[in-house]
């Protein structure tokens, strides 16, 4: 993703020229030349560069597709300041004019250039003032939910009904390419319905525990098992368990109060002196199913594991382990069933079932939403149900209401004036004689879905310390702002740099961070789509459910640990550490370790992992789960890592066809088209990256040949077909610029020789994130600014966020 | 637990038998009593491709030799013209399956930096053809609410998967208490949506005119919710067509793809001939379960990547031949069905195809297209040829103008297609 304002290093001495050269800010006011006198000045300053070297080819659109010599100088003219911009950037880059040109007169390039730039920087700057950086942008679908589950106090799911947001090549945070649709306003209507459902509990208390009994599944143990028995077996204390199954164990439930419920099971490790993997696993009515959790049981040590899940009406839970898929069938089945096996299995002691969960009832989220409003038993049992005692008229209290709920759902203060239209939506409700909550809808729906809930409201200029508080908190919560930071709004003190930076540090240290971190890298490493494919199971059989709900973490663990101890932004790169569990690190060979949490450990010298390229959630997501592209691979540390994107091919240029047979490997078919010179220009920068991690297969693990499927089954039990390791990876090539490289271990050194550039795309991606907008010309010397003041330091990255938060990026719209 | 099971099976069996009034006869709507049957539109997408090989036969015309997917529909030969060399230009997106996204829209570089989807063909003919029918359009999905029909901002409308709730919105007049109900939320979203327009008037009013976009949007949409409320609202008044079939129970299984085709196929004559709607649009996908077919072992997705594995291709012919199997069969419930005197596949123009030419690579060039019924002269394989490009948006205009929807232009096009 991301493919942003294309943004290459500076040549050294541009940039310094430059840098020299543009006005700051408040140069720019003062002494602001006549649009002809400054097109004039560009002319004078760029002409000799085009006549020595871009008129011969585009003289002309015919042949290149620009033409240079109708471009007019007023860079106050969109469609030319694009097309200026665009030229800057390719004779920046160095694609400008082709090498076969021979090369430009220094002076006259560099006159060119530092004109072009300082024009463009002033242009682009002064649109920013006049209305701002960004375009007005809404809340995602995910800062919908948290922000509605945070305010009102409540649990479950509420944004799901709303559309999905759209694949823009960018994050869903821009505003530019945002959409509301009368789909949407339906949605947002019907997800504020689902929140007040939730939030609402005047009925009585349904709680329930149930103990599962399984004295049911007596006649499945003898059961033939192609009747779907003898796979279990009656203990001392329990029963016995020994294929990965799901509807023999279930935890006997019927949810009839969706909400948060508590699993509790007593289990231990069977027939076996090595850990047996236990899975939790929570199935949804629709067919799909979540894993709870994955949890290794030691042997001979019975263990009480307790989980707190949200669940829905229909959704069920049971227990099952990790048990080698088919097999574990075909060999109970060897052995004539259950009664005579002796592998490994799991014994459950106890499960008991029990919910909904709230510290108290009605749950603190009706009392808060009906504010001011006395809620008393509607008889005399304590669980209710319960009713609303209204000691004025129902209008007075909706009015109440609303003022106290305005402000938070609106994120700043609200006038009666703003107040009015929402109150009076409740009267025609009232004066029909409908129920006090079910009146108190209307306005809170019409709030809800209002365009001062829905969009942020910020105003060309310094953000205001509201607006303020606002982009913060959607930034690292991506919830709306809390009591301190909207007191603190209030106050008028949170746009001072040191209380900023004092709330950074806090939110950064707050839990909710989390959500940053998963959204953040989710979009930006595409680690959201990490299930969109599903390895081959032929090729790939090792990959399992344990493995697969495995990866993402180890990604969003490590970045919220460069976040927590502000490490460089190198270690994305290449670092000395990761995290994992006990599946993870078996995957990358690691020294193993004891169960499936997640900890820190040091990678052993001599093992191609650290950096985030090497990290299976990235290798998994940019191969199709049968095959890896060098292509596909090199474009994500092109575009994502390195901010550096190459426009997409011509359009009528075919992709590789997937040969897995094993007579050809994808590079020698590369090869073929990397001889092409139109093709070259851009594979030479898109295919050595990808040469570098075809060392790692589409479930990232370390391969030094290809794997081929053979076409023949396993053994009969198995429908999985065999496969063979055919011919060897070659993951050496050379770097764009020339720098050879052995495999990723080198290929990872010369990549951190460009940190510069990694931080420099690494803030970039944080600037779009957190303000809603692309890159601008002008943002680019800010960026710069930061980079350098940060070069010292490593580009440690907990300092990169404040360093962005500080800037006027941020802090103007 | 067995217990458990047994009395929710009860209430589950018995709330239909409430739920479902019994119905005896087919009757069409009001509408249809005049004597010119309306004209439809249905768009079948089968999203990881056709195997071309199995696909297109080697020669064109009228006199083609047959392929073992057309094997599948030899009956149906007079009633479809397939295609080869169809495209859409520029369909190389940030993500590989993005074609899925533009299948009918034809927009182009599907997810890449500033894509924004344009309207579907679908929604172009249902902003013509809707007006009159209780539903302006249907969009089905077989997996989940992703769908290709996207409204004229490039917003995607959800699809429906439950072919069960779709039946009852259809057929099935609720409980009174229901319906009162359902009728307070109407009016209830009602009034909101009207104060909403007055508020979002004045918060444009004093935004910025950079700001304006998503106030533009919010308030235009604001409007189109209001009158699909007020639509809803008009036909809760209005009877609903009878019907003699039973309603669908839906499979819950996720691999029971084609089982899940096969109900959405069911429908869609359903639809059709009660008059319900007159554009249907429906997604046929499940990258990730291995599909319950006989001899299938792989995932649908990697089986589509079959990197010329024999065994592999072996493998997809099959999930693919159970897919053209459903698309028959619903040429065939559509030419059994008849209207005023004429079979509904004579008013009704289907297309059947994929968004990918070659899922192996990836490739949404030359895609396999079907055109079915419509009243066209069928029984061809016209074969364009894929160097020249010819976008598959000229097809949909002829689609669109035989349908009576005026439109010189849609998407790529650079004329009406001529075959």
């Amino acid at each position: 993703m991301c493919a942003f304002v294309e943004f290459r290093p500076f040549p050294v001495a541009v940039l310094a020229v430059a840098l020299f050269l543009v006005p700051g800010p408040t140069g720019l006011a003062g002494a602001q030349e006549s649009v002809q006198d400054s097109s004039d000045r560009l002319k004078n300053a760029v002409t000799p560069l085009l006549e020595s070297s871009c008129l011969y080819c585009h003289e002309d659109d015919a042949e290149s597709g620009l033409n240079i010599a109708d471009l007019d100088f007023d860079l106050n003219d969109q469609t030319t300041f694009d097309k200026w911009e665009r030229v800057f950037f390719r004779v920046e880059s160095g694609e400008m004019p082709p090498s076969s040109e021979g090369k430009p007169d220094h002076e006259e390039l560099e006159q060119a250039m530092s004109a072009l730039q300082e024009q463009l920087t002033i242009v682009s700057r002064r649109l920013q003032q006049e209305t701002g950086r960004v375009q007005a942008r809404r809340l995602t679908k995910l800062e919908f939910g948290n922000t509605l589950r945070d305010l009102l106090d409540i649990d479950g799911d509420i944004e799901s009904v709303l559309p999905d947001e759209v694949e823009s090549g960018t994050f869903d945070t821009v505003g530019a390419n945002q959409r509301i649709s009368a789909v949407h306003l339906e949605s947002y209507l019907s997800a504020a319905d689902n929140a007040l459902d939730h939030a609402i509990h005047l009925e009585r208390y349904r709680f329930r525990k149930r103990q599962t009994d399984f004295s049911w599944l007596r006649e499945w143990h003898d059961k033939p098992i192609d009747l779907g028995g003898s796979v279990t077996r009656e203990t001392e204390n329990g029963i016995a368990l020994f294929v990965d199954t799901d509807y023999l164990t279930g935890f006997q439930f019927n949810v009839l109060s969706p909400g948060i419920h508590r699993l509790t099971c007593e289990v231990a490790a069977y027939q076996t002196d090595e850990p047996v993997t236990l899975k939790v696993i929570l199935k949804h009515p629709g067919g799909g199913a979540t894993l709870l959790k994955a949890h290794d049981l030691v042997p001979n040590e019975a263990e009480t594991i307790e989980i707190e899940t949200w669940m829905d009406s229909g959704d069920s839970a049971y227990l099952t382990f990790d048990a080698d898929g088919v097999i574990a069938y075909s060999r109970v089945f060897a052995v004539g069933g259950s009664a005579n096996y002796r592998g490994k299995g799991i014994e459950i002691l106890s499960q008991i079932v029990e919910g909904p969960i709230y510290d108290s009832w009605p749950p603190a989220s009706t009392a808060n939403l009906f504010h001011g409003i006395e809620i008393a038993p509607a008889g005399n049992r304590t669980r209710g149900p319960f009713e609303l005692v209204l000691e004025r008229s129902a209008e007075s209290h909706v009015d109440e209401i609303v003022h106290h709920l305005a402000p938070r759902l609106f994120r700043r203060p609200v006038d009666d004036q703003a107040m009015q239209p929402f109150v009076s939506l409740a009267s025609p409700a009232i004066s029909e004689g409908r129920d006090f909550a079910d009146v108190l809808r209307l306005p809170l729906r019409a709030m809800i879905s209002s365009p001062q809930f829905l969009l942020f409201d910020e105003s060309p200029g310094e953000l205001d310390g509201y607006a303020l508080a606002s982009r913060l908190s959607y930034f690292l919560w991506k919830s709306a702002p809390d009591k301190e930071l909207y007191d603190l709004a209030e106050q008028g003190t949170l746009t001072e740099p040191e209380v900023l930076r004092a709330q950074v540090e806090r939110m950064l240290d707050d839990g909710k961070a989390y959500r940053f971190v998963t959204d953040f890298t989710g979009q930006w490493l595409r680690l959201d789509k990490i299930n969109a494919t599903t390895p081959d199971e032929d090729l790939y059989p090792e990959f399992d459910e344990i493995l697969g709900n495995s990866l993402v973490d180890e990604t969003q663990l490590f970045f919220e640990e460069l976040v927590r101890e502000n490490l460089s932004v190198t270690n994305l790169v290449d670092s000395e550490f990761t995290f994992v569990n006990r599946r993870l690190a078996e995957h990358y060979g690691l020294p193993p370790v004891e169960g499936q949490h997640f900890r820190k450990v040091v990678i052993p010298e001599g093992s191609p992992r650290g950096g985030v390229l090497t990290h299976a959630a990235v290798l998994k997501t940019t191969a199709n789960g049968t095959v890896t592209s060098p292509v596909t691979r090199g474009n994500f540390v092109l575009s994502n890592l390195l901010g550096t994107p190459l426009s997409p091919p011509p359009p009528n240029v075919g992709s590789i066809e997937p040969d897995t047979r094993g007579t050809t490997t994808i590079r020698e078919m590369l090869e073929a088209h990397r001889n092409v010179e139109s093709c070259a220009a851009c594979h030479r920068h898109i295919d050595p990256p990808g040469f570098a991690l075809e060392s790692f297969d589409p479930i990232g693990g370390f391969r030094t040949r290809y794997r081929a499927s053979t076409g023949e089954r396993k053994d009969p039990f198995d429908p999985r077909q065999m496969y063979v390791e055919r011919q060897r990876v070659d993951a050496g090539g050379v770097t764009a610029d020339g720098r050879e490289f052995d495999g990723i271990e080198e290929y990872k050194q010369r990549l951190i020789q460009d940190k510069e550039q990694v931080a420099r795309n690494f803030v970039s991606q944080l600037v779009v994130y957190s303000t809603g907008g692309e890159v601008q010309f002008a943002d680019r010397a800010v960026i710069e600014e930061i980079v350098a003041r940060s070069r010292e330091a490593g580009f440690p990255v907990r300092d990169l966020i404040h360093e962005v938060v500080q800037s006027r990026m941020f802090r103007e719209k | 637990m067995r217990k458990d099971l047994a009395r929710r099976t009860f209430l589950k069996a018995s709330g239909v038998a409430l739920a479902l009034p019994m119905l005896e006869s087919m009757s069409p709507a009001a509408s249809l009593v005049s004597d010119v049957p309306p004209n439809r539109m249905v768009f079948v997408c089968t999203t990881l491709g056709l195997h071309s090989p199995n696909l297109w036969p080697e020669n064109s015309g009228e006199e083609y030799e047959s392929t073992p997917y057309l094997d599948i529909l030899r009956e149906h030969r007079n009633e479809f013209t397939l295609f080869s060399g169809l495209q859409h230009a520029d369909q190389t997106g940030r993500q590989p399956h993005d074609s899925e996204m533009t299948w009918l829209t034809a927009a182009r570089k599907p997810g890449m930096g500033g894509f924004r989807n344009t309207v579907s063909v679908d929604q172009v003919a249902a902003a013509r053809l809707g007006d009159v029918t209780r539903f302006p359009s249907i969009t089905l999905g077989t997996l989940k609410a992703q769908s290709q029909s996207y409204t004229e901002g490039g917003v995607m409308i959800p699809a429906t998967t439950s072919p069960a709730s779709l039946f009852a919105q259809l057929f099935l007049e609720g409980k009174q208490d229901e319906i009162r109900a359902q009728q307070m939320r109407l009016e209830d979203g009602r009034s909101i949506l009207d104060q909403l327009g007055d508020q979002s008037r004045s918060v444009r009013r004093a935004a910025s005119t950079a700001d304006n976009h998503l106030l533009d949007d919010y308030f235009t949409s604001v409007r189109e919710a209001e009158k699909n409320i007020a639509r809803a609202r008009g036909w809760m008044d209005r009877p609903k067509p009878e019907t003699d079939a039973a309603q669908p129970t839906d499979i819950r299984d996720i691999t029971d793809l084609i089982g899940r085709t096969k109900l959405l196929m069911d429908l869609v004559p359903l639809i059709i001939q009660s008059d319900s709607s007159r554009v249907v649009s429906v997604m046929i996908q499940d990258h990730f379960a291995v599909p319950k077919v006989e001899g299938v072992t792989g995932n649908h997705h990697n089986l589509s990547h079959h990197g010329q594995d024999d065994s592999k291709i072996d493998q997809l012919e099959k999930i693919e031949s159970e897919i053209v199997k459903c698309f028959g069969g619903l040429l065939g419930s559509l030419k059994e069905k008849s209207e005023s005197g004429s079979p509904l596949l004579d008013n009704t123009t289907v297309l059947f195809g994929s968004n990918l030419g070659n899922a192996n690579s990836h490739d949404a060039r030359n895609l396999p297209i079907f055109l079915a019924g419509g009243g066209y002269r069928h029984g061809r394989y016209v074969a364009f040829d894929p160097a020249d490009e010819t976008p598959l948006s000229n097809l949909f205009v002829a689609m669109l103008n035989r349908s009576g929807v005026e439109a010189e232009q849609f998407g790529q096009s650079s004329g009406r297609l001529d075959w």
